[in-house]
């Protein structure tokens, strides 16, 4: 396993005991298992194979170290061994200096973009109505663009515009919080 | 919409392979090329992680990631917990498949190995709270009664409402749409959805996207209907709701009041609590009242007035859905008259009451609406006829119903009462069953005088004659159930202000 060249020394506080912690970060870990790329409906089973090692190694975790940098590498490992399990790599087929990268970041990221991702309620309402369904179809319903641009009519590359715009405009939006305008 | 762009976005070309990635159509080229920029340019590396975070919140808000479990991420999230003080009662939801046995297996090896872990936490999260009755057009999208519902999982709703209810005593009700997290039963997300309360166990923490409430002993809704804005109301006790972006910043409301954040400020403006807007409760009594106007109606809606949820009509005949309910209920009589305090919420159910005069005297109109509405046309008095109650009791898990019924004499100012028994009063309230047709009488609800109130109940604002709660002994469970009053006969007056029906469990 490469390493992650992360920091452990900002810890989370001597205080904290270790079922704590880690019902703490369930969120974190979840959100970094997605962003690595396990598909949605795996990210539990990894969730729970992260949770379990980390449970069953919780006499290597020191007290006062960052937990969460230390999560973040039993997470990265164990999503190695699932997409070795079933023999393919990850979604994006991302080399592991990038999904290194990738866990650094989201450590780094998550709590500011959680706080981000609370104003994507307000920005999703300020969406007008066909670019909300558009959204919904994309998201929920797990169109794929040449579908969605042949029942509306449009060109692929049309809608594949159109899907990128209504996201960079989401993206743009919790950035600068105008949902609250 | 304007908006302000953020500093430091990567290359064009990279934004738009990142748009390729999350749209599921990136070349091997397109991985190639991320693989060798993540690690040379910072600014790509956490673009490409916001827009990842963003897509998969996306992708939860909108259901992507559990279509094939609509109700509930029923998956464990199996984490150390500390083990509860408290025995939790009733029954564990049961888990299938291949993940759960294989976990299970797991655990018992981990157990077995020296049950290190036994004394910090349970491999399995502890139930938190039952699901004790739900309510909605169809119930697919709602988790059965029964279910517990364990600590970190998460209620998502496409409609519908389920009331949940802890070991020690808190109650919950949640509608959707929306999106409850069950941290623990102490701690609840409500990212999007309504979300009535009442707590009699321990105390409760809940977390919004615009700040964190604290209950202080009471019974309150929170609406985040809205993305944009979060409204409190408190019916009893109180709340404290901190601001989520500067945690010394906070407001209490007390019973009566709400709280509505909204806006670029977070200061709430406070307002009175509306109980309308709430499933408060699904198994709680349902209220059917007549009123005087609009006014009247939304005033009595608004409050949980005897600790019912009330349905209001302002019609002399008319029919209607109970509000958030599966009873229908179709009324006739002659006429609506308004008398005696109407102070409170619990006055002004009584205030307005609706009256049996013959229907072919001076309300001619009246036999005819009634028999539109396949009401019996008996030519006076008044009839109601409650029907679906027993899509209502498999609702919320009851067994039956009982039915009180609030009356209300009117002036009396030309009234003698005290030569005429007390029991004569008010007309006797005869219960049909309807269910199967023809209508058997299943018995008689008679105003005995330690029924009687005063006109001024119950908070003492004047007025004239009598006012009177009574009801049935026994417990209906009847799937129709007809209710008649006879024709005034002086001097026992013949009106119905409201009705309640109690379930019985």
């Amino acid at each position: 396993m490469t390493g992650m060249n992360l920091d452990f020394s900002d810890g989370l506080g001597e205080g904290n005991c270790f079922h704590e912690l880690l019902e703490c970060e369930q969120g974190f870990l979840r959100a970094l298992i997605r962003t690595i790329g396990i598909p949605g409906p795996d990210v539990d089973d990894v969730l729970q194979d992260a949770n379990l090692y980390l449970v069953a190694n919780q006499s290597k975790f020191l007290p006062g170290t960052h937990f969460r940098a230390w999560a973040a590498q039993v997470v990265r490992f164990r999503t190695l061994s699932y997409f070795r399990a079933r023999k393919r790599r990850p979604t994006v087929n991302l080399s592991e200096q990038a999904l290194d990268l990738i866990a650094g970041e989201v450590v780094r990221q998550f709590d500011q973009q959680q706080a981000r991702l609370d104003r994507l309620p307000g920005c999703l309402e300020k969406l007008p109505e066909e670019q909300r369904q558009l959204m919904f179809s994309f998201y929920r319903d797990g169109e794929s663009l040449k579908k969605l641009a042949r029942t509306r009519g449009c060109s692929h590359a049309a809608m594949r515009k159109t899907v990128s715009r209504i996201r960079q405009w989401l993206e743009a939006c919790i950035e600068s919080g105008i949902e609250d305008e | 919409m304007k908006m302000t762009h953020r500093p430091q976005l990567p290359e064009r070309d990279f934004i738009d392979l990142v748009e390729r990635v999350l749209n599921h159509e990136a070349s091997l080229d397109d991985i190639a090329h991320l693989n060798a920029v993540l690690p040379q340019d910072p600014s790509a590396l956490r673009y490409f992680v916001e827009m990842r975070m963003l897509h998969d919140s996306l992708e939860d808000r909108m259901g992507a990631a559990s279509r094939e479990l609509d109700s509930i991420e029923g998956r464990l999230i199996e984490f150390p917990v500390r083990p509860r003080a408290h025995a939790v009662v009733g029954s564990i939801p049961a888990k299938t498949g291949w993940t759960w046995r294989r976990w299970a297996a797991a655990a018992v090896v981990l157990l077995a190995a020296g049950g290190a872990f036994w004394g910090g936490y349970r491999l399995l999260h502890p139930p938190a709270f039952e699901v004790v009755a739900r309510n909605g057009t169809g119930f697919s999208a709602v988790p059965p009664q029964g279910e517990w519902i364990r600590e970190g999982q998460r209620l998502k709703l496409t409609h519908g409402a389920v009331e949940l209810r802890s070991a020690d005593g808190n109650s919950l009700t949640f509608e959707g749409p929306g999106e409850l997290t069950v941290h623990n039963r102490e701690r609840l997300i409500l990212g999007s959805g309504l979300l009535w309360a009442e707590l009699e166990g321990g105390p409760l923490r809940i977390r919004v996207p615009r700040g964190e409430i604290t209950d202080l002993g009471t019974t309150f809704g929170i609406d985040q209907s809205s993305g944009t804005s979060t409204r409190i109301d408190v019916f009893d006790g109180g709340v404290r709701f901190s601001d989520s972006a500067d945690t010394t910043r906070s407001v209490e409301a007390k019973k009566g009041e709400s709280l509505i954040s909204s806006g670029s400020d977070w200061t709430p403006e406070r307002g009175k609590a509306d109980a309308a807007r709430y499933t408060s409760g699904i198994r709680r009594p349902l209220g059917f009242s007549f009123a005087a106007d609009d006014s009247e109606a939304a005033r009595i809606r608004s409050s949980l007035a005897f600790g019912a949820r009330w349905t209001t009509v302002t019609t002399p005949a008319g029919a209607a859905e109970m509000h958030n309910s599966p009873v229908h209920v179709a009324w006739a009589g002659s006429h609506l008259f308004s008398t005696g305090a109407s102070g409170s919420p619990e006055a002004a159910v009584l205030h307005t009451h609706h009256c049996g005069f013959p229907w072919q005297k001076d309300f001619h109109t009246r036999s005819g609406e009634a028999r539109a509405l396949g009401l019996p046309d008996s030519g006076g008095g008044i009839v109601l006829r409650f029907s679906n109650l027993a899509s209502w009791l498999d609702q919320i898990g009851a067994r039956g119903y009982r039915v009180m019924l609030y009356r209300n004499t009117g002036p009396g100012e030309d009234f003698d009462w005290t030569p005429v028994a007390e029991s004569s009063w008010f007309q006797p309230v005869s219960a049909y069953s309807e269910d199967p047709s023809p209508a058997t009488l299943l018995g008689k609800m008679t105003c005995q005088p330690e029924d009687h109130r005063p006109a001024d109940f119950p908070d003492g604002t004047g007025g004239k004659g009598y006012r009177a709660a009574h009801g049935s002994e026994e417990t209906f469970a009847v799937d129709v159930l007809t209710l008649t009053v006879p024709v005034l006969e002086h001097p026992a007056r013949s009106n119905i202000a409201a009705v309640v029906l109690h379930p019985v469990f």
